[in-house]
């Protein structure tokens, strides 16, 4: 088995290897990378390929890292993940120290992720949730974009009570792990730690409340259906023209442009709104980036590093449009318009998504018990107390 | 044939099933009495670095070492969990409880995911159990009656929503949901409802119907086509003498062929009932979770949507499944089994 991995390997290297010779400063045969399938990773994927890796691109690739980083020698030797898989790795052990691995020390600050001064992953790219409207309605209502999220309400009332849509606010409120992300946006604006003592959960308060209202004044002016809006059910809206205000990703705003744009539109990108008169952004900040094995040997681990700072270099942003595939954090990377939203937020001071081992586990517990709140069946105390309940049994198993 | 000869014939096929059945039945209930030993937790920092304003936040955060070790024995634990059958709750739950049963009921039984999960299952499997022996009783006579000619392309036709994988059969009826235009939609709004924020998938009362309108509509081919073919085995003659008889078209359906008919029936009812009491698919076809949660969209949360996977909910959940799936064909085997010591003798 191992015999004809690295058989391929070598073969796949030499194929490569003819044709891409120049642009290569690494050798990657017999190196293997993990990562998800969206656009902007495929680009950096693409250049470790070029160099004689094995790159997997799998958009379900967060059920198989812990298991494959597991074995040892690990299945794969890098990872191109994202904070929270990053976390779920992390938190198991899996993952490798670099700090001492040549070309980390040379990366810019933002780029190192680290852990008790330990440098344990190299970021990429940046994503954050925004605010998107459609210029046409701030310009109908006179109103100027919006930086609360009160704004946003009266922008939506006054867009419907003009005629131009009938829900012209919309959201990533599927139950599940959106509705759960939109919770940890809204809570980050009030400026409260959601947990204390370590791992005790800390929403059932005031702070809980005013972000579960929140939450249902916006969803009260959606389409009744929110329940069931996932980021591509919210991109098609723009794209059919239904809906026009959301805090939608970073990595869809140059979809929406487009969609927008193929219905005349235009669509003004802006910072996540804050709360209440807070300051902070309702928005979380994701990285996507490395993680490599801690079970590899030395040399694997050094070429590995060497291979994903390789694949994130100016050679890969100048091809093609990899430039507005993502809101990269190399020096060389210059903003189009679509990251607009991304830069205002982080701007701004977005807190980084938390990146506690337990947050998973209060992410999942936020998805499922929240749903009863927002469709009516349920006060927001009850909501806070079954979010509650649903963590502590997570954490005791 | 004689009972050794009998009982050779059949071993093979014995030893695969408890292999393969009986075997993992036993190993899913053994494991979820047991847990791995608790992981050592370390405290750590983690940092990361705004990449526009520079600004370095961290966080504590808890690491796990995994210890080495033989399980260790939970008992009921996982069981008596509140993701599973939640005693504690429960039973806290009805010692607070002043506003009586009705309030307890649909305040805390139907808050716990089990009972939440379980009331669906039972809803579906409940529900679209007799719609499917009806309908596919019904659409097997009238094919069996059609022109010859025309029976083929009917029983292609017919087939089709059987054949369609489930995801993309409950995704394009999600589709007809859809309250800017779907057809279902604009049916049962046009004439039923005349609502302008009416919409088929904000209750919880409009998914489990839309859902098991969906079930009907994916599992009555199967009891066409099983009805059909135990048509062709009608008794002409038998169909004959009752005519002679005078006998309505009414009464040779239901003295003769529905009688026939009887051991399809009871196949078909076995066979549903353990599909339907495992529904899932749909659920994620109908972005339905909000509002409908199957045992088995439970047992996925545990093992796949959870960051952190919870085997032992996952195990006791399990287990309750195969459970309650006995006793729902507890009624039929034992009826099956009364007929067949009476035709035995």
């Amino acid at each position: 088995m191992k015999m004809t991995r690295i058989a391929l390997a070598a073969t796949s290297a030499a194929l490569f290897s003819a044709s891409y010779a120049n642009a290569c400063a690494v050798d990657g045969a017999g190196l293997s990378i993990l990562s998800a399938a969206f656009p902007a990773v495929e680009a950096l994927q693409d250049e470790s390929a070029a160099c004689g890796a094995a790159t997997e691109r799998d958009q379900e690739h967060k059920d198989k890292i812990n298991a494959a980083l597991a074995a040892s020698p690990s299945a794969y030797n890098a990872v191109l993940g994202a904070n929270s898989t990053f976390t779920s790795a992390n938190t198991a052990g899996l993952v490798a120290s670099i700090t001492n691995v040549p070309g980390v020390a040379e990366l810019p600050t933002s780029m190192k992720v680290e852990q008790d001064g330990e440098v344990v992953a190299i970021a990429v790219g940046a994503n954050a949730q925004h605010l998107m409207v459609r210029a046409d309605i701030l310009e109908a209502t006179g109103m100027d974009m919006p930086s609360s999220y009160e704004d946003v309400l009266a922008l939506a009332d006054a867009a419907k009570a003009a005629g131009l849509m009938e829900y012209p606010l919309t959201g990533t409120y599927a139950a599940g792990w959106n509705l759960g992300e939109e919770f940890v946006n809204m809570w980050q604006a009030t400026g409260e730690p959601m947990f204390v003592n370590g791992t005790e959960a800390n929403i059932e308060n005031e702070a809980g409340i005013a972000t579960l209202n929140m939450m249902k004044e916006l969803t009260s002016r959606m389409n009744p259906d929110f329940l069931t809006f996932n980021s591509d059910a919210v991109q098609a809206q723009f794209e059919q023209g239904t809906a026009g205000i959301a805090n939608l990703w970073g990595t869809r705003a140059q979809k929406v442009i487009d969609g927008a744009g193929a219905l005349g539109a235009e669509v003004v990108m802006g910072s996540a709104p804050t709360l209440g008169g807070g300051s902070t952004p309702a928005s979380t900040l994701w990285w996507d980036g490395y993680f490599f094995a801690a079970n590899q040997s030395e040399e694997d681990l050094a070429r590995a590093v060497a291979l994903a700072i390789d694949s994130a270099d100016a050679d890969m942003l100048a091809k093609g449009d990899n430039m507005s595939l993502f809101v990269w954090m190399m020096d060389s990377y210059e903003a189009t318009p679509a990251a607009a939203g991304v830069f205002a937020t982080a701007a701004n001071g977005v807190p980084a998504y938390p990146m506690y081992s337990h947050m998973g586990k209060m992410h999942t517990a936020l998805g499922a018990e929240l749903a009863e709140f927002l469709s009516g069946q349920e006060s927001a105390e009850q909501a806070l107390a079954d979010v509650v309940a649903a963590y502590n049994a997570a954490l005791a198993e | 044939m004689p009972h050794r000869a009998f009982f050779a014939f059949l071993m093979p096929s014995l030893l695969a099933m408890v292999l393969f059945i009986l075997l993992p039945l036993f190993s899913v209930g053994y494991q979820s009495l047991f847990s791995p030993p608790r992981d050592i937790e370390t405290i750590s920092e983690i940092c990361s670095t705004n990449f526009l304003t520079g600004v370095r936040s961290c966080e504590q955060t808890i690491s796990m070492e995994k210890v080495e070790g033989t399980n260790v024995f939970r008992g009921l634990d996982f069981f008596c969990g509140r993701s599973v059958l939640a005693c504690n709750e429960l039973a806290t739950g009805w010692s607070e409880n002043t506003q009586g049963v009705g309030y307890f009921w649909s305040k805390v039984v139907l808050n716990l995911p089990l009972y939440k999960a379980m009331a669906f299952t039972l809803f579906y499997t409940v529900l679209t159990t007799p719609f499917i022996l009806a309908l596919g009783l019904v659409v097997a006579l009238v094919v069996d009656n059609l022109w010859r000619p025309l029976r083929g392309p009917t029983i292609f036709a017919s087939l089709l929503p059987f054949i369609v994988t489930p995801l993309v059969g409950s995704l394009v009826l999600f589709w007809m949901t859809d309250n800017t235009g779907g057809l279902l939609y604009s049916i049962t709004n046009g004439l039923a409802f005349w609502a302008d924020d009416f919409s088929l998938r904000a209750s919880p009362q409009a998914t489990w119907a839309v859902i098991a309108v969906y079930g009907v509509w994916h599992v009555t081919p199967f009891a066409f086509v099983v009805f059909y073919a135990g048509l062709q085995t009608v008794s002409q003659d038998q169909l004959e003498a009752a005519m002679i008889d005078g006998a309505p078209r009414i009464d040779r359906l239901r003295y003769v062929i529905i009688p026939h008919l009887m051991p399809l029936i009871t196949f078909v009812l076995l066979i549903h009932i353990m599909d339907a009491f495992r529904v899932l698919e749909p659920i994620f076809g109908f972005q339905a979770a909000a509002n409908a949660q199957s045992v088995s969209y439970l047992i996925y949360e545990h093992l796949v949507l959870q960051a952190d996977k919870r085997y032992g909910s996952a195990a006791a959940t399990s287990v309750l499944t195969i459970v309650m799936v006995f006793i729902l064909l507890f009624p039929v085997l034992v009826r099956t089994w009364r007929d067949f010591r009476i035709a035995a003798r």
